[in-house]
Order: structure tokens, then sequence, then C-alpha cells
């Protein structure tokens, strides 16, 4: 016997949505990649998986994955273990550092490290004058260190929680054991994170393999699975559709592996205990202290190098494409001029799309973690898609699936706001059902019992409860959508294009006054947003 | 007069996992009802489907005469209250009361004195502007009440209400619990695991286990003749001893026959009774069961003190009242036990118990 109400209808347009917005588009590049010349055929992997210039870039993209993965788990731990061990001053500080590293897009930083260290760059040219030669940043370990700073902050947050939540009797009981403090860091405290590293490793993994702009603009001829999919799906001269969605789905079916296995490390978290005794900070003195403060702000600064360098030279005077001595607002001037269309396009689409996700994805989020059953299950297990596939590949799933009729939406603004809708509506779904985990479910059915229809219950108790959760989301999913470079590159013409896109053609095209430009007035969107965010997340009831 | 039938009531999840196995029950209009077991014994389960949030397999649930089962639970006119009281933390202690008022589109000045009246009983009357994170969980819980009994609903429904508080607070609360409840006359159905906040609250108690009902009755039948060997363990304290009834009749307990007051089929019985019945002195009454031990250690707990004594039967607890100074220095001494033969209740394997016909 079940009971019907309004989350019926609910239940039904939440499949709708994600037949007509996923299931619909991958399966198109899936069939795709198995047609040659309207034939059936293997022959698309085949190919990749035979000839040597596909087999290098599978191979760079594993490269360059372990490596920013490497990278980001020794800065990232590190810096999560002396913040979160030590009486280190300046803590906020530190982790508002480490979360501006982490939301300014990994382009802007790509762009950054080429203006400090590429064949022209400052530091490298004012080295060379006094006589210290350093190789330009471009190539394989450009793009791991980029990779390393750009997301050692992911890994920061989530260890340093973990570190937190390991009880402090646990610690206790090992030292009135006679254990010394470096033994037990490694015998009870680092066990104990073990799940939390694995994962926040295993996710940094996942997002260095999907980044696009990275390696396209660092990288100089470095191929890696996401630049080649688009090299393939955008030549001017012989796109090949079916190799290119043949590449995505490789790309697809690696990082699939990856996040499965985040995913099973993150289950096997069973240390987390409330009503605990939270770990101590212990205080530092002297060389030490000296030390670990240099080391943590030395990391988080250079972390944030990038977003410094772009402010810093979008004030640089210009003229035409060239920098000049001294400062001035003509970058600003031309951007206002002759570039606001990206703005305002960037502003409208972002905000269509995270209406649209705030509303779907706390009726879906509620759903699935509250009427628990096979179709809400299903639905669960295929909202997970998206954090699998990169930009790229949901743009060109998009650019297939809907450019013919009666769905012709190729060149539409419609098209890039759909691609970020359904990129990131999952994450909006994943943190309204942890919101919704932290209240009682008695309570919307204290309401019922009261005399309350549960469509009213739901409004009038559990979302007033949800709000703080939902509008930090929102500004997690603002801040997320208006940085969207790679979905947004495939699909945009001329008159639907938007900041990150024009951010990436002025650096390839070498106009960095402009780029700096767009990149800082990107940025003080996405901290204004931020600012939000965290107020937001201040004004949780405790109940 | 019937204020709630229950008949039938199964519930599984999935396929052998049964939680209710056929539970019939009647309240009687106004009455103190409460639903006691261990922790998984399906309690908790029968109340939510009388509320209206669980859906049981089969059978049926009336209340007042009519059918409950097709209405969903905003629409039964049951209040609740909750273990982890389930106060809104957005809304004041006063909205929150007036949530279910409101909900029935009562006029605002009758909803105000609704409010006031209910938040008097509950002695939160200066309490109204506050929030929820402001009070204490027993005072959180008070309004969880005033919340509930404010709608006048026709079944009252506690889930195990007390289990988050501290134990002197729990002593306060139920007694208010029961004063309001006899006081507006709801019949009300509570849910607990601890049998002596269920002795000193109810008018009747169902004991309950694995899915189904152990015993029916008052607090005083429920302790004093306990039906099933379960009833008797899960309430108050009772020495469990191996002994036999022989074809003739009589009790064997350590080689030896004691006469019994009726008679029983033969068969191997287990042999209950309370440590207060225990007669620790020298000599018993005639026909007194009787047993020669020695005492393990002692329990003072002020009003008594409980030995543990150590026979060739097994280990039994005797309980001696108010008892003197020089009790508490019995350690390792000999003691003779005798077991008045109206105390003794015996139970077959089956957990059955052994009916003496004269």
């Amino acid at each position: 016997m079940i009971r019907r109400d309004i989350w019926t209808p609910v239940l039904i347009a939440a499949w709708a949505i994600v037949l007509g917005l996923l299931v619909w588009p991958l399966g198109k590049i899936l069939l795709s990649s198995f047609v040659v010349d309207g034939e059936y055929t293997f022959a698309n992997y085949t190919l990749i998986f035979s000839e040597p210039r596909f087999l290098r870039t599978i191979g760079n993209t594993f490269l360059v994955g372990f490596g920013g993965m490497i990278g980001a788990l020794i800065l990232g731990v590190g810096l999560a273990f002396v913040v979160s061990r030590f009486e280190i001053r300046g803590r906020t500080t530190i982790e508002v550092l480490a979360l501006i590293a982490m939301v300014s897009p990994p382009f802007i930083g790509a762009y950054s490290w080429i203006v400090l260290f590429g064949a022209n760059g400052l530091v490298r040219t004012s080295l060379a004058s006094i006589g210290i030669d350093i190789p330009p940043i471009y190539g394989t370990p450009g793009v791991i260190m980029v990779f390393a700073l750009k997301f050692f902050p992911q890994v920061f947050l989530i260890t340093s929680g973990a570190f937190a939540a390991v009880s402090r009797s646990l610690e206790e009981a090992a030292e009135s054991l006679g254990v010394s403090p470096t033994r037990r860091l490694f015998t009870i405290t680092l066990p104990l994170i073990m799940p939390a590293i694995t994962a926040s490793g295993l996710l940094a993994f996942v997002m260095s393999i999907a980044d696009f702009g990275t390696p396209q603009i660092i990288g100089r001829g470095l191929q890696v699975l996401a630049t080649q999919a688009y090299i393939l799906y955008s030549a001017d001269l012989g796109s090949n559709q079916g190799l290119a969605s043949a590449i995505s789905l490789i790309l697809v079916g690696i990082s699939m592996v990856f996040v499965l296995l985040q995913r099973w490390m993150m289950r096997r978290d069973i240390y987390h205990n409330s009503g605990m005794k939270r770990a101590e900070r212990r205080p530092i003195a002297g060389l030490k202290s000296a030390y670990l403060h240099m080391a943590a702000y030395g990391l988080v600064l250079i972390g944030s190098i990038p977003t410094i360098t772009v402010i810093y030279y979008s004030f640089r005077r210009t003229r035409g494409p060239v920098f000049q001595d001294g400062f001035g607002l003509q970058s600003y001037e031309r951007v206002l001029q002759r570039l606001s269309d990206p703005i305002v396009n960037t502003l409208i689409y972002s905000a269509i799309a995270v209406v649209a996700i705030v509303i779907v994805g706390t009726l879906l989020g509620y759903l699935i973690t509250r009427r628990r059953s096979l179709a809400t299950g299903a639905l669960d297990g295929i909202l997970t898609v998206p954090y699998v596939v990169p930009g790229v590949v949901m743009g060109i799933a998009y650019a297939a699936a809907f450019n013919v009729a009666p769905l012709v939406l190729t060149g539409t603004g419609a098209i890039i706001i759909l691609a970020i809708f359904i990129r990131r509506l999952p994450y909006t779904v994943s943190s309204v059902g942890a919101a919704l985990r932290q209240i009682s479910p008695n309570l919307e059915q204290a309401a019922m019992s009261l005399g309350v229809p549960p469509g009213r219950a739901f409004l009038k108790v559990t979302a007033p409860l949800l709000i703080p959760g939902i509008v930090a989301g929102a500004m997690m999913s603002l801040v997320t959508a208006m940085n969207e470079l790679s979905s947004s590159l495939v699909l945009y013409i001329g008159r639907t294009i938007t900041m990150p896109v024009r951010i990436y053609i002025a650096v390839i095209d070498g106009e960095y006054g402009i780029a700096a430009a767009l990149s800082t007035i990107l940025l003080a969107m996405t901290i204004v947003a931020i600012l939000a965010m965290s107020y937001a997340a201040k004004r949780q009831y405790k109940s | 007069m019937t204020a709630l039938s229950l008949r039938a009531i199964h519930k599984s999840y999935g396929p052998g996992i049964k939680v209710l196995d056929g539970i019939d029950l009647e309240l009687v209009s106004g009455e103190f009802f409460t639903l006691l077991g261990p922790s998984g014994c399906g309690k908790t389960t029968l109340l939510r489907i009388v509320a209206g949030f669980h859906q049981q397999d089969s059978g049926e649930v009336i209340a007042d005469g009519v059918k409950l089962d097709p209405l969903p639970a905003h629409k039964r006119d049951i209040g609740m209250v909750f273990q982890d009281y389930a106060i809104f933390p957005h809304l004041t202690v006063a909205q929150n009361v007036a949530f279910g008022l409101k909900a029935r589109n009562l006029p605002a000045d009758e909803i105000a004195k609704r409010v006031e009246e209910s938040l008097n009983t509950v002695r939160l009357a200066d309490y109204g502007d506050r929030l929820p994170s402001a009070l204490s969980g027993g005072q959180q819980q008070r309004v969880g009440l005033a919340r509930a009994m404010t709608i006048r609903p026709k079944l009252l429904l506690m889930d195990e209400p007390l289990s988050n508080l501290d134990a002197k607070l729990r002593v306060e609360l139920r007694e208010d619990i029961r004063e309001i409840q006899q006081r507006l006359g709801i019949t009300t159905i509570y849910v607990t695991h601890d049998q002596e906040e269920a002795l000193a609250v109810s008018d009747r108690i169902c004991v309950m286990n694995a899915g189904r009902v152990e015993q029916l009755g008052t607090p005083y039948d429920i302790y004093n003749h306990p039906k099933r060997r379960f009833a008797s363990a899960f309430i108050g304290t009772m020495n469990f001893l191996s002994a036999e009834l022989t074809q003739d009749g009589a009790l064997r307990l350590g080689g030896k026959d004691w006469m019994l007051p009726g008679k029983a089929a033969p068969g191997p019985v287990e042999l209950a009774f309370r440590p207060e019945a225990v007669r620790l002195r020298a000599t018993g009454n005639a026909g007194d069961v009787a047993l020669a031990g020695k005492i393990l250690k002692t329990t003072y707990l002020g009003r008594e003190a409980i030995h543990m004594v150590e026979t060739p039967e097994g280990n039994v607890l005797a309980q001696v009242a108010s008892p003197a100074r020089t009790e508490l220095d019995k350690t390792a001494h000999a003691a003779e036990l005798y077991l008045p033969v109206a105390d003794i209740v015996l139970f077959r394997p089956d957990g059955s118990r052994v009916e003496l016909a004269p």
C-alpha cells in the first residue's frame, strides 16, 4: 500500500529531467562513439588503443592526474596537519586564502603562471638578468604544479575536518600507554584519517584529469584526453565526432573508476563519532613556530599568487595588448566598451541556472533522502553521473543531442544554461541531503500529527530549516556556474559568449590586459558570492 | 468504552524480518496504556502504525469506531510526543504550540487562549516568546507535550518521551505527564523500555517481545503475576533456578521434594522468585522451600541491601529491607534461605507459566 501525495508528481518530473538532460545526451555520444561512416563498429576504440598518439594522450592523462594528486596531497595534508595540531596565528586568514585559491578558475591560474614564469615571464626574465636560468613553465611539470597548487585546498579542507574529528581521547589513550607524539601520529592519527586522505586524493585526481583550461593554456603540445576530445570535436576541417565521443567516454570511464573508489573510501570512514572530545592544538614557540608559520603562510600565499598577479596586471597601463610601465585603467575601459556582453551573459546564465538548481535540487534532495524507494534510489545513482563527466564531454554531448528537431538548442543561451544546470545539480542535491540528515524526520511527522498535510509540512517546517544550507549551496553553485569554462567553450557562439570563454580566448590571443581585467571582475563576483555563502552558513539553526 | 482497537496487525521489513506478528489490542477510553519491551520488540513500530507514519502489512486500526487505515497521518487527529522532542527550532515556544491550531484554522483569539492554557498546564507560561534552543531538554519536552495536547486529539501517543532526559528529571516529568493525562482524560499510548517508568504511570501495561504481546495487565498484575518467563524476567529482578515437577506433583529442587498447593503435569521447570520474597532467617515457616548457601557479596543501596548467595542450585539474590549495620558484614558467612511457596512461580521450558490445578 503506497499513499500518493504531492511527491509523486515531483518524482515523475525529476525522472523526466534526468532522462532528457542527462541520459539522452550521453546516450547520444555513446551511440556515436560506435559509429563510423554510418555503420556500427568498434573502429574508434581500436584506433585509439592502437595509435601511439592516442596512447600517449591516455598516458599523459594519468601522468597529470597522479602528479596533481600527489602534489595536492603533500601540500594539503601537510597544511591540514600543521593548522589543526599547532597554535598557528591567523587560522581564518589561512582558510580564506585557501578558499580563494580553490574557487578561482584554474585557467586564470594557468595564465598567471605564464605571466610570471612563461617564456617572457616576469620572474623568469628578471632571474635571467641576474644570471639564473630556469626553464619556462610550459609542459607537463607546469601543468602538474598548477594542479597541485589549485587542488590542494580541497585536500586541506577535507583532511583538516578529519584531523579535527579524531577524538582527543584516542590520542590521549595512546599517550598514556607510553607512545611518543611522532609515533602516535603514524600509528593512531594518520590511520584514522586515511579514508579522508585517500578520498581527497582521488578527488584531486578526478578534478585534474577533467580540467581542460590548464593543459590547453600551459601544456604547449601536451595532449590529455580532455583537450584531445575538444580538438577532435572542434577542428575546422575534418571534425571527427565519433572519435571525439570515444575519447570522451574513455575519459568518463577513467574518472568513473576513481569516483567510485573515492566513494568507497569515504564509506569506510567509520571513525566519526559525535559527542567526543575535540583534538587540542599544541602551543609552539621559537624556531619551530617560525618554521611552521612560514610553511603554512608560504603555501597559501603561493596558492594565491595567480589571484594576486591577475589583479595586479589588470591595473597595469596598456597600449593595445602590450603592457606599459605604471598603472592605468585602460584594460577595464576596453572591457566595458567592447566586452560587456560576456559579463551580462555570465550573470544572466548563472542566475537562471542557479535558480533552477536550487528549486530542482532541493526537491530532489528531499525526495532522495526522505522518500526512499527503488525509483528515488535509482535517481540518486544516476545523479552521480555528472560528477564523472568532464565539462568538455558534457558540452560535446549537448551539442550532439540538441541540434536536431524538435529540440534545436545549439547556438542559444538555453543550451549553455542547461549544461551548467545538469553539471551542478548533483552538488545541491547532495548538500540538501546532507542538511536534511541534520534535521530530525520527526519534525515533519510532528507537523503531520498536528494536522498539517505533507506538502505544507515540508514548506512550513523543513524548508525554513533548510534555507541556510540551501543558500550556501546556491552560492557555491553560483561560483562554479560563473566560472564554467569547458562546456561553455564547446557550446558558445559569438552572441552567447561568457566571461570564462572570453578570458580563455584573450589568453590564447595574447591579450593579457583584457584577460586580467575580466578575470578580476570574475574574481570579485566570485568573492561576493562566497561572502554571501559564509554569511548564510553562520545563520544555521541549532536543532 | 473502546477508544482504539488494533486487530491482527502484521508488519515485516522484507521477507523474514517480522516486526509485528499479529497484534490485537483494545484500549479503553481515557486510559494510560503502556507498550513495554526491549528495543527491537516492535513497540515503536506499532505506535507509528497507529500514528500513520508506518503502514501495516495487514490488520486494522479502528479509533472510535472509525477505520484509520485509509487516512494519512495528518487527518487522523492523533497527537504525538517524540523521543527527540521534535520541537520546531525556528519557531518560538508559543508558535510551536499554536502550530496544530493554525492548521485547523481556528480564530486567532481562540488560538491565543488555548496556547496560554496549554503552556500553563506544562508550567511554561513565561516561556512563550523564547526559541527552543534557549530551553533545557526537560522544558523542550514539556513544549512537545503542550503542542500535542492542545489540539485535543482523540489519542495521544508518546514515543519514549523521557529517555533523553537525566534520571531526576525523568521522574519529575513522568509524574507531570501522568497528572496532566488524568486531568484531561486523553486516551494515551506510551512507549518505553523502562519498566519502572511503566509501572509508575500506567493504567495498563502491554509487555511486548519479538513482535508479540507477552502479557497484558495492570502494573500490579504484571509485576506480581507474570504469565510468561519473559515478562517476569523483564520487569523487576527475578531469581531463576532449575527444578523439576515430579509424577506425584511435588517440586524437586536439590534432591529434595517440596509440596505445592496444587497439581501440574510433570517435567523440567524453572523456579522463579523475587529477591524480596527470600527470607534470610534461622528458621522458616512450615512448607517453605529451604536453601542453604554462603553470602558471596553484599550490595548496599540505602533503603535495602542485596545479598548474592551461592547455593548448590545456583546463585540467588536476596533482599533485606532497611538493613541494620550488621547486615553489611555478612560476606562469606553461611546463610539459610526460605521461600514461601505462595511467592514462587514456575515456568515450563517454552516460557509458559505452570498453572497449578487444585
